[in-house]
This record gives structure tokens, sequence and C-alpha cells, in this order.
């Protein structure tokens, strides 16, 4: 009886804790919101407090709340932000999920030509969006005409520079890869900046549904077809290791992600003999390469580097595929890009199913046409 | 406030004793492998839950990162409070000891035994003090993390009057054969870092295993750039950690006692064994 006192009492106990755990993690994410390695602290209605991906805090007050104590000029930025200069295509997606894309972005770090997104062309040409140069050779004269409020980038060596000019920034790369969870999230991350956090919200829950939906259709799909993501370069060889959103999401859709041991940044460098080694077992190949780099076919890519042309995929039972110039510039439709790497793994669920970010490689090139005339 | 009776002394000795038993040390041991061994499962690829709480400090990480994570950090609340209690068990159990141990040395005419005895406990009491230079470390240490340095440009460490320069940065490319993932990589870069105050300045070199001293201050690099020899960036900087950490002093004073009384423990162990000169 004694015994029987004690069980249901400890069992009473481990559900009150586990209750209580519940409540008390629902309670806190009100108020903090951890999205891989950025956080969001709402402090108070005056006072959001944000973790960039290099760890630094920055301060998010409304333009009529009093100045944050404690945190130096270029530490504090004013919500909603008006400019913003945007290093990567991803940021400028998330801006454009925001809504926020053709009122704030005062400049980025690509030319008028290689941009797909229409919002950034039409900038362009009117002069609002600025090109400031490469990545690696900013014009800072431009940036500090343009007057931002905030630079969204992935180089912290620009700090000490946007320090002496008074201009906040984030870093919105992360030193290991973004999870799946994060990568979708990532749009709350920035919404404080803008108040846009319904816009943030509607879009995380349709790729949540878009998930939801791959997960019901792909359920026991089997046999699992075996997917490796990378490139090899004359002396690198790169892949996607399987803590990225990529790796996550592959192994999502019942398939098997070749590099699923290998942790790390995004586009790692591992050895050549694994590269090839795992390249014996893929069914599917994704290259970093798009046509425009040369990945116009299974030839192609082999000629570029022989040794490749020993992996599966490269042979005629496997299948290759390119991203197309575009689809770096597409995260704005996570969710459209999830059911198409969903559709590429299973394609008998998908029928009918027409490829838009990616493209399937041929066997070799078409012939090209000589003219007889010349 | 109760006055102390002899029924009241009973309770606070049998409390006492109770606090202090090495039974009680051995079923907190045991929790705590168990609790530990629940930890495994629960940081395994979850690092960005827990890495934070070097930054931020314990009790800001318990309220966000932790709270919000709990079913993986369950453990962790587990854990400090077991620890508190091997914490009070230790000191309890070591005080109790060498009171009854000081007690006896006048009666004692051995010092090899004394000393002997002593040691342990010193032992003990060293591992209180590293533990209590953790809690403080976690609960008082202030850290600027993230400092990016670029060459010859001078960063102030916000909050404080610290000025810091990278003064020179080369990065020696890998030539060895032995590992041959690493060819054509900077492993580890050679930093030198001008700290300064408006009364005084050091210059001093900066490496992963390597950290600067300053005036109280401690800079750690975290990371740099560029750090391979054909980079898509070639950007130069060093990213630092500065910290200003009080509990430095108790890991010292601790890991002293520790191997004081670990020191003094083999000594007059290897002389017990020693066979007595019988007088001819």
């Amino acid at each position: 009886m004694n015994r029987l006192v004690k069980t249901i009492s400890l069992i009473v106990s481990v559900t009150f804790f586990l209750v209580a755990c519940d409540d008390a993690e629902k309670t806190v994410k009100k108020a903090f919101l951890q999205i891989g390695e950025f956080t969001i602290t709402k402090v108070n209605n005056d006072l959001t407090l944000i973790r960039d991906g290099a760890g630094r805090t920055l301060a998010l007050a409304p333009r009529e709340a009093p100045t944050p104590e404690g945190y130096e000029p270029h530490m504090i930025v004013r919500t909603p932000v008006k400019k913003v200069v945007a290093y990567g295509s991803f940021d400028v997606a998330t801006l454009r999920v925001l809504g926020v894309l053709e009122e704030t972005l005062v400049g980025v770090t690509s030319p008028k030509e290689k941009w797909f997104v229409d919002d950034v062309k039409n900038g362009m040409e009117s002069g609002k969006i600025v090109y400031l140069g490469t990545s690696n050779a900013i014009d800072f004269e431009r940036l500090k005409q343009q007057q931002p409020e905030l630079v969204l980038t992935w180089d912290p060596s620009i700090i000490p520079m946007l320090n002496d000019l008074g201009i906040a920034c984030v870093i919105t790369s992360t030193p290991v890869a973004m999870c799946l969870n994060a990568r979708m999230s990532f749009v709350k991350f920035l919404a404080p900046f803008f108040e846009r956090q319904k816009e943030a919200d509607e879009f995380f829950e349709r790729v949540r549904s878009s998930l939801a939906d791959i997960k019901e259709r792909t359920a026991g799909m089997w046999p699992k077809p075996e997917v490796m993501w990378g490139d090899m370069y004359e002396k690198r060889v790169l892949v996607e290791p399987g803590n990225a959103w990529i790796g996550e999401l592959i192994v999502l859709t019942q398939s098997g992600y070749l590099f699923e041991d290998v942790y790390g940044a995004s586009c790692i460098e591992i050895s050549m003999e694994r590269f090839l080694y795992s390249g014996k077992d893929a069914d599917i190949y994704f290259t970093y390469r798009t046509p425009q780099n040369g990945a116009t076919s299974k030839a192609a890519l082999a000629k570029l580097n022989p040794l490749m042309a020993s992996i599966k995929p490269l042979g005629s039972e496997g299948k290759v595929y390119s991203p197309l110039p575009h689809y770096s510039q597409s995260g704005d439709k996570l969710d459209e890009i999830f059911t198409e790497l969903s559709a590429i793994m299973h394609p008998d669920l998908y029928p009918g199913y027409e490829l838009r970010y990616f493209q399937s490689l041929p066997e070799t090139d078409p012939p090209k046409e000589i003219n007889l005339h010349e | 406030m109760e006055p102390i009776t002899r029924k009241n002394s009973g309770k606070l000795v049998w409390l006492w004793r109770s606090l202090g038993s090495v039974r009680l040390a051995v079923v907190l041991l045991i929790l705590l492998v168990i609790d530990l061994s629940l930890a495994y499962f629960s940081i395994n690829g979850r690092s960005i839950i827990f890495e934070p709480m070097n930054q931020v400090g314990i009790w800001p990480w318990l309220n966000t990162y932790a709270m919000a994570n709990l079913r993986y950090t369950a453990w962790f609340f587990i854990f400090l409070v077991l620890l508190s209690a091997l914490v009070l068990n230790t000191l309890v159990c070591t005080t109790d000891r060498l009171w009854k141990l000081l007690r006896q040395r006048k009666e004692q005419k051995s010092n090899k035994r004394f000393f002997f005895a002593l040691s342990t406990h010193t032992m003990h009491l060293g591992m209180v003090v590293i533990l209590i230079g953790y809690l403080i470390s976690y609960t008082m240490s202030q850290v600027y993390p993230s400092l990016t340095l670029i060459p010859q440009k001078e960063t102030i460490v916000a909050g404080t009057n610290l000025r810091v320069k990278l003064t020179s940065m080369t990065l020696p490319i890998y030539e060895g054969k032995r590992l041959e993932t690493f060819t054509g990589m900077v492993i580890s870069p050679s930093v030198q870092l001008r700290v300064a105050t408006p009364a005084t300045e050091r210059t001093a070199s900066l490496g992963f295993n390597n950290p600067v001293y300053f005036q109280g201050y401690t800079f750690f690099l975290q990371r740099f750039s560029p750090t391979k020899n054909a980079n898509m960036s070639n950007a130069h900087y060093i990213v630092i950690d500065v910290r200003r950490d009080p509990g430095v002093l108790f890991y010292f004073v601790g890991i002293s006692f520790f191997l004081g009384g670990l020191l003094c423990y083999v000594i007059f162990w290897i002389r017990s064994r020693q066979p007595r000169r019988v007088p001819s």
C-alpha cells in the first residue's frame, strides 16, 4: 500500500513537473525567441534586444521611445527601419516577404544585370537602389551617401568602418549552417526591425504547411533515393553539411542524405576522396553550378572535372540537377522550393510537376548548330 | 526566534550529521551520474542552446535559453541543485572532520598521521573553492563578445575605457604533409594586439590558446579571416571576446589547495609504506 502511494505520488510529481515545464516554456517563448544562433528578447515595449549571427547584441527601440542606456549609438536601431543596405540575396528576399523591400532597400552588392527580382531591378533603374560595389570592395563613400540606418551583411570585416560611420550592422550569417527551422524562421528575426511580425508569422505558417504536406505525401516512401549536394572545384570540394537546412529537408522527404554525418558551416570543405566515395552510392546529385557556370549537361560537368565522372549520378543510372540563376534570389518562395525538392526526390508523388528552380541535366549538350553560310 | 533547547540542538546535530554524511555523498554522486547521462542526450547536436551561457552569464541564460528549451535543459536545473547539495555536503563533512582533527591534534604525537588526514580535507576544500569560482565566473563576469578588429584600426571596447588595436597579422599557411586536410589553410594566425587605457598600454601576441591579460581583462581570439589560401573572402580581420572574470582567482586558489593536498597525500602515503627502522 505504502509503495503504491509512493508510486502514485511520483507519477503525479513527474506529470506536474512536465506540465509546469511546458507552461513555463510557452510563457518564456513570448518574450524570448531563439532562431538558430539568432535571438530576440523583448525587454519591454520600448526595448527589444537582438543577438545577431556573430553573437553581437543590438538594441531595437521605436523612434518615439527614449534612447536605451548602456549601448553605443551604432548598436541602437530605431524601428521601423526606413533605409537598409543588404549584402545577401536571402536578406533581400526576406525584405520582400516582409513587404518592405520597395520602400526600404537603398543598396546592394550585385549589379543590376545579376538581379532577377523585379522590385530590385526597378529600384536600381530609378536610382533608389544603388550598387555599392562587390562585397569585398565596397564603396563606403557611396554607402554613406545612401544614409542607411542598417546594413545586413555576412561580412564582419566592415563592422569597424560602419561603427565609424555610426551605421548599425547586423550579421545575418552564422558560423554553423542554418538548420531547417532557422531558415524558415529567419524572417521572424528581421521582422522586429521593420515592425512586420504579422507578415513574418504568415510566411512562416505558409512554409510550415508546405512542409506538413511534404511529410504527409512522402510518408513511408521506399526505396529512399540517396542524395548528394555540393561540387568539386579545381582545388576544393564543397558540400552542404547534414546540419544545414538542405540536409534536414532531404531527410524529411524520406530520402537519404549522403553527407548527413558532416557538421559545420554551409558550403563546408571536405576531402575529394569522401566526395567520390559517397558519389558511388548517390542516385541524385545537386551541383552548386548554374548552367551559366558550366553545368549544362552531365558530360560538361565531367569535362570540367574528369574525376567527378566516376560518381553514379553522372552515369546513365543517376540524375543531376543544377540550380537556375534565380534560385538563390527566391528565398521568399521557400514553400515552392521545398515542394520542388520533394518532387525531384519522388516524381511519382507529383505527376505533371514542372521544375521552376532547378533543371535536370541531359547526358550531353545538344549539338551546336553550324552555320554553313559563314 | 525560538531559543535553542536540548531538543532543538539534537535536531540540529542530526541535520548537521545528515548533511555531511558519506551516504548522502554517494547518493548525490549516483544522481549526478544519472543526470549527466541524460545531459549527454540533451546536449547532443544542440550546442547552440548551451554555448551562449559563456557570454550572457548563468542567470540571464536560465531565464531565456534554458526556460525556452526546458525539455533539453531540465537536466541542468537538476544538475545545479545536485551540485549545490554536493558542495554543501563536502563543506559540512570537511568542516566536521577538520574540527575533530584539530581537536585531536594535541593528543596526537605523529605529525605524519595528522598531515596525511589533513591532505584529503585540503583537496576537498580545493574542489569547493573551484566550484565557487565557477559560480562567480558565470554570475559576475563581464563579457564583451564578438569584437571585430581589422588591421591598424583602433576600436574602443564598449562600456570600458579600453582601446584595442590589431597592430599586425600574419597568416602562416600550413606546409606540413601529415595533415592533408589542412593543406593550404591557416591553422593559427600570428597576431599582435595593442591594448591600452588612458594611463597604460601593452602589446602582446594573441593566439587561440594564448589569451592576452591586461588590467584584469582577458582577450580571447575567437576566429579570424581569411582561413584559406584561396578563400572566397579576402577580408583580413579577427574576432575577439573580452572578459573580466573575477572567478579566475578562485580557480587558481582552489587548484593550489587541491595540488598541495594531493602532494601531501602522495608523500605521506609513500612514507607510510616504507618499513620502519628498528633500532639496533
